[in-house]
């Protein structure tokens, strides 16, 4: 088998069209879970397919009707109101009405949102996965509830999957912040007020939740006192920057080669959200209440001080008029740990903080330099234009991993 | 005739700003919003179109830089190492040298240079933790250039915390 030489070789042009030496030399170099590994062997087998064109509404009613005549075994139903949803940057997103019987239940209807691949997403994910954690998390906070799934795509033109449309707004209506997904919104000192305890509540309950002696589908799970978790993860990101890119970045192979030295052991399982800020959940703007955790496509059982090195990057926050940062626009950085640490019970350790918060970066370049770029290029995604924009991320997370870097030159 | 372009994207601008914005169904959000960000682009790249050739030059002219930070290093890494980075060097030189040099050859000699620094911190891996050591600090120190450079170039995406820091373009490509 001749695979890719990763070391010296010229050609990005590659990628464009992977055969499979290409794609068994990086499943073989970058061994991940199950489910991750599954999902990049897709999206490199599918490559290079045409462009993704938007489907229509129509279209979309076409397919959504045949799945549920499928998963409804025949049972009368009815769906109407199909619109489409902006705001993700990774997935398309349609609300719909279905009216229904389920099988021994009285006639209902239910305000539904159907969300699904394009051809490729700056994370390529796996909306099977999202459908089990949420299925998980249900109940431990709030998230909207599971009804269907068509994890390979058997249905859809893309694996999709349908659960519950949440109500809410994902920043308040006045506010100019947060137009790109709801990066760096700022709420404002009464919104703060109200969400920063639900916030940092919701997140301690994911990270403290027993999952020990469960089985799961989609979910692999990481030994404790061994560096399994971390090694999955980086190799995750080092996997998807072979796959994606189209230029090289002497500043990532130095954090890469700092993140294959310094793999840290895992002290406590969690369930990791993977994107825990602002956009990602839904409130009342009356009642500054979340109602619904959102975008799970990053989740996975881990180490908490992914989510924790996540959360706190420069580009996930806010900063007031005074230069104070606030995580996810509502903790003042300097308070955030503390109170982290007060309600669930879990400390903070400092060293895989920082392990964890380069590898954040470095996962954020890959997307953000790496993966939209080859979307882009091929035409992948519903959102290329959207995605080319967030290019303008690189270099503020560059400076954050440079200034990480110096801090650990002696490791 | 002069070269047209920044005119012609103006052009575009307005095109779609006042003639098809208005046409397009309110309903569709997508449509709405990719409307206004391939306006913000191309206004975007109107600003940017007669510093693409300059950008060039800055980056391997700082490219070059690092490379020759590693080049004692790399000698102590592996043959390889030493030979490709060497080779991609005095390419590269010889391009920043040339005051007539094409866009196309610019970059072209950055991806072959930045190809073999790639190698180099790959293969450094394997070499002597001092080696390694200075490999990688040589990187960290000597990337900021080219980070700021990004950093004003992309100014206008609005995802700087701290715009005032920023320096101008100008200053950056020795214009003021």
């Amino acid at each position: 088998m001749t695979g890719p030489d990763l070391t010296w070789g010229l050609d990005f042009d590659i990628q464009d069209n992977p055969g499979p030496d290409f794609i068994a030399a990086l499943r073989a170099k970058f061994p991940t879970e199950r489910e991750v590994d599954k999902i990049l062997t897709r999206k490199l087998s599918h490559r290079a397919g045409p462009p993704y064109q938007r489907p229509s509404l129509p279209d979309m009613a076409g397919y959504l009707d045949a799945f549920l005549a499928h998963e409804l075994g025949g049972a009368d139903f009815r769906t109407s109101e199909l619109r489409w949803f902006t705001g993700g940057v990774s997935k398309i997103q349609i609300g719909f009405t279905l009216d229904w019987q389920p099988p021994g239940n009285e006639r209902r209807s239910d305000r539904l949102v159907l969300r699904m691949d394009p051809s490729e997403g700056s994370n390529a994910t796996s909306r099977a996965r999202e459908f089990e954690l949420l299925g998980l998390v249900n109940g431990v906070i709030p998230v909207p509830g599971t009804f269907f799934l068509d994890a390979e795509g058997t249905w859809f033109p893309e694996p999709a999957m349908i659960y519950a449309f949440a109500p809410g707004v994902t920043k308040p209506r006045l506010t100019q912040t947060g137009k790109i997904s709801g990066l760096g919104t700022d709420f404002g000192p009464e919104y703060r007020r109200l969400l920063a305890p639900q916030y940092i509540e919701h997140l301690a309950r994911i990270h403290a939740m027993d999952v020990s002696g469960r089985s799961f589908g989609t979910l692999d799970v990481p030994e404790t006192g061994t560096t399994q978790a971390a090694q999955w993860a980086l190799n995750h990101a080092l996997r998807t920057w072979e796959e994606d890119r189209g230029e090289d970045s002497p500043l990532m192979e130095v954090a890469a080669s700092w993140l294959l030295r310094n793999l840290p052991a895992l002290d406590v399982l969690s369930v990791v959200h993977g994107d825990y800020r602002s956009g990602n959940f839904l409130f009342d703007e009356d009642t500054g209440q979340i109602n619904a955790w959102l975008d799970w496509e990053r989740g996975h059982l881990g180490d908490r001080h992914r989510d924790l090195a996540w959360i706190t990057l420069p580009t996930m926050g806010h900063y007031d008029r005074h230069g104070r940062y606030y995580v996810c626009g509502l903790v003042p950085l300097d308070e955030f740990f503390e109170r982290y640490s007060e309600v669930s019970g879990l400390s903070v350790d400092t060293e895989r903080l920082r392990y964890y918060q380069v590898l954040c970066c470095f996962v954020i370049i890959v997307s953000t330099m790496a993966s939209n770029y080859r979307i882009a290029r091929l035409g992948k995604s519903h959102q290329d234009i959207l995605l080319t924009r967030v290019e303008g991320m690189v270099p503020v997370i560059s400076r954050h991993l440079i200034t990480l870097l110096r801090q650990t030159e002696n490791d | 005739m002069i070269d047209h372009s920044e005119n012609t994207l103006r052009a575009a601008i307005k095109a779609l700003r006042f003639t098809v914005a208005p046409a397009v169904d309110p309903g569709d959000a997508q449509a709405v919003e990719q409307l206004r960000l391939t306006i913000d682009f191309l206004d975007f790249l109107r600003v940017r179109l007669y510093d693409l050739h300059a950008r060039h030059r800055y980056e391997l002219s700082h490219q070059i830089n690092v490379a020759q930070a590693l080049a004692d290093d790399a000698k102590l890494v592996c043959d390889q190492a030493d030979l490709r980075l060497q080779a991609a060097l005095h390419t590269a030189e010889d391009v920043i040298r040339d005051e007539d040099a094409q866009t196309g050859d610019l970059r072209a000699a950055s991806k072959v240079l930045w190809a073999a620094v790639r190698g180099t911190i790959r293969e450094s891996r394997q070499a002597p933790d001092d080696v390694r050591r200075r490999i990688e600090a040589s990187v960290v120190r000597m990337i900021d250039p080219l980070v700021t450079m990004e950093s004003a170039w992309y100014l206008p995406f609005g995802f700087e915390p701290d715009p005032a820091s920023v320096p101008g373009l100008g200053e950056l490509f020795g214009r003021e």
